[in-house]
């Protein structure tokens, strides 16, 4: 049985307007359905556009935004109807590292107080017990002991990025949530801590929900990748058939936009390409149907009422019939996996 | 503690703040030793055999008849210790018709009653500095725990929280102060200092709401509550700390405020309850006693420079109290 399991995860945004009669005005869908599961040890990646909800999906699953309907099992346990209380002996299991390490650690506390936190209220050590764990936890992460003594302010982003994953490792969660882990890093920086992410996962045989917008990132470490689209998975399947034999036409257009590093190959590819029109739309209103008909090349008539659900990893109505017409796109060449391998 | 002194050192390192704090450690020395600089009986004295300790503060009955121009002169005392000003913030002296310009041992005159002007306005510092420090102290930490409270939790304890701010938004302090006399028959320091800070923590309660309902979305916060940590620790040891900045740099410029109104209330005679002395009861003779200028000049200097000064420490603070410049 999958560790995580989430099904049908909804959560909705109230938008309400007035002074004296607070009246809902509409609502924002950012997560609309969302089912996945993580099994032990696995690493599932979460791509898509910024305002997709997949960070809200991430937020979701640890109870920190409410879901609004939908089940979040956890080893058998449905976090949804827990409460605040109750949640917090199911905390230190499921862990989430930011996308922002300029926000994600206190300012005002030393980088020993930030990582002893979740020690001090899940665990009963004593001093010297306590020290050694937080010096094992920073040299895990490859910092000095010595950082230990210092503020979040003292820190390059790579390096608060390893704090808050020495953090979120405290307590051995078997869970790890990484909500773009990576896009606030500089390139160089970003391989190493994906590099590390990487080889912590084997060590500590955590599940890792890997969200990012990065399809490249998402490819160096995710074998199972899930394509999200205005609060909605549309395409959920093996590493190999994601990058190679894209079903979704959102899919396509995702790979289609990463760039080939051999520019004669990118200006062919550009040449040929449909790019997507327009911007997403807003999550205030999806459009009804599926919503990427909006923008989609091989939308028909009955996409603009009904909607996909998902089957056999492709939530469309017309993938299966349109790829065996259409030619594969040219699968690009993932630039980012690369050059975490050529980084130490 | 190390945390009080790096902001002192902060303060210090600039020439305006500098001179602030100069003024305000005179202000806390008048306001805590008012006796030594300015008091009708002795610091020490041997009189009639006996020596008695600190009389202008234990105020001994053996010396009840006396005071320091009485001892100075009298044939059974051996030796003698005197403030620094001979007159107490009490006392009258009718040798020449009050009010008297500055003059003899009246360094700043007296007042309309032959009251010691230096020593009315040393021992005003303190009903200034009590009304000031306690009423702003009370304001914020009502303002600051009904801010977490609101920001934090949001929905009904929110709303609730935003109304009692309206309506005490509502509530013009100055006329609560004269209503709350008029109902009491007069007014003690506790009364003004209650009712000031019963009536000005709406602002602070805004800004730390404001505040919190910023924080509580940031990554740090929300990275504390998936570790687990309980609800009075997130907003007691996470938020606290990081809305305390706004909060005192609003409530040192809520300290001149309540003093400049408590000058106010006694300028109109509501003030602090008699003979207690205060800036703007000595303020409020001038009004009675034209060309008495030494009425005016002094407390009106005391008050503004206070203010000016502890104004001064409000702006230093906000830059002192930045966690980057750690």
């Amino acid at each position: 049985m999958a560790l995580l399991e989430v099904k049908d995860l909804v959560v909705h945004f109230p938008l309400v307007r007035g002074v004296l009669r607070r009246r809902r005005v509409g609502v924002v869908r950012a997560v609309d359905g969302v089912s996945l599961s993580l099994a032990r040890g696995e690493a599932l990646g979460l791509v898509g556009e910024s305002g997709c909800g997949k960070s809200t999906t991430g937020r979701a699953i640890l109870q920190l935004v409410r879901p609004t309907s939908g089940s979040v099992r956890f080893d058998g346990v449905e976090l949804t109807e827990l409460d605040e209380r109750a949640l917090r002996s199911y905390r230190p299991r499921m862990q989430i590292v930011f996308q922002d390490p300029y926000a994600s650690l206190d300012p005002r506390m030393s980088i020993f107080d930030s990582v002893a936190e979740p020690l001090r209220e899940h665990r009963t050590l004593d001093r010297a017990a306590l020290q050694a764990r937080v010096h094992a936890l920073l040299s895990m992460v490859g910092l000095d002991s010595d950082a230990a003594r210092r503020y979040p302010h003292q820190f390059s982003g790579g390096q608060r990025q390893r704090i808050g994953i020495a953090r979120a490792l405290a307590l051995e969660p078997d869970v790890l949530i990484c909500d773009e882990p990576t896009s606030a890093l500089d390139v160089s920086v970003q391989a190493q801590v994906i590099n590390l992410l990487m080889s912590l996962q084997r060590e500590l045989g955590l599940a890792l929900l890997f969200i990012s917008h990065d399809l490249a990132t998402v490819r160096h470490i995710a074998p199972r990748v899930a394509v999200m689209y205005l609060g909605r998975i549309v395409e959920l399947a093996e590493r190999d058939t994601i990058y190679s034999a894209p079903a979704h036409p959102y899919t396509r257009a995702l790979l289609d936009a990463v760039p080939l590093p051999d520019p004669a190959r990118q200006r062919e590819r550009a040449a040929k390409r449909e790019a997507l029109a327009g911007e997403p739309p807003s999550a205030l209103e999806p459009p009804p149907g599926c919503a990427f008909h909006p923008r989609c090349p091989i939308a028909r008539a009955h996409c603009k009422t009904r909607r996909p659900e998902l089957e056999g990893g492709v939530a469309c109505h017309e993938a299966r019939r349109d790829q065996e017409m259409s030619m594969r796109p040219e699968t690009p060449a993932i630039s980012g996996g690369s050059e975490a391998e050529s980084d130490p | 503690m190390r945390r009080v002194l790096r902001v002192l050192r902060v303060l210090w390192s600039r020439r305006g703040t500098r001179v602030a704090l100069i003024v305000s450690a005179l202000l806390l020395v008048c306001g805590l030793g008012a006796e030594f600089l300015a008091s009708d009986l002795p610091i020490a004295v041997k009189f009639r055999g006996e020596v008695y300790l600190l009389p202008n503060i234990a105020r001994p009955a053996a010396l009840r008849a006396f005071d320091n121009n009485t001892l100075s002169s009298h044939q059974d005392v051996a030796w003698i210790v005197r403030p620094l000003c001979r007159w107490g913030p009490s006392q009258t002296d009718l040798a020449k018709a009050p009010p008297a310009k500055p003059g003899g041992t009246h360094w700043l005159g007296t007042d309309d009653r032959g009251r010691d002007v230096f020593a009315r306005v040393v021992h005003g510092t303190r009903a200034a500095l009590v009304v000031g420090v306690g009423s702003v102290v009370l304001a914020t930490a009502i303002g600051v725990l009904l801010g977490l409270l609101g920001g934090y939790f949001g929905g009904r304890v929110d709303f609730v929280v935003g109304r009692l701010t309206e309506l005490g938004l509502a509530f013009p302090s100055f006329f609560l102060i004269l209503a709350a006399v008029a109902m009491l028959g007069g007014v003690s320091l506790t009364a003004i200092v209650l009712v000031f800070g019963l009536t000005r923590w709406m602002s602070i309660a805004r800004l730390v709401r404001a505040e919190v309902l910023h924080l509580r979305e940031l990554d740090f916060i929300l990275a504390v509550r998936a570790l687990g940590a309980s609800t009075p620790r997130v907003i007691f040891v996470h938020l606290l700390p990081a809305t305390l900045r706004p909060a005192i740099v609003s409530a040192t410029l809520g300290v001149s405020v309540a003093i400049l109104t408590e000058g106010g209330l006694s300028f109109l005679g509501f003030g602090v309850p008699p003979p207690m002395a205060s800036w703007g009861e000595i303020l409020g003779q001038a009004y009675d006693h034209q060309g008495a200028w030494w009425l005016i000049l002094f407390p009106g200097l005391a008050l503004t420079v206070t203010v000016l000064a502890i104004n001064a420490i409000g702006e230093g603070l906000r830059p002192a109290l930045d966690p980057r410049t750690r």
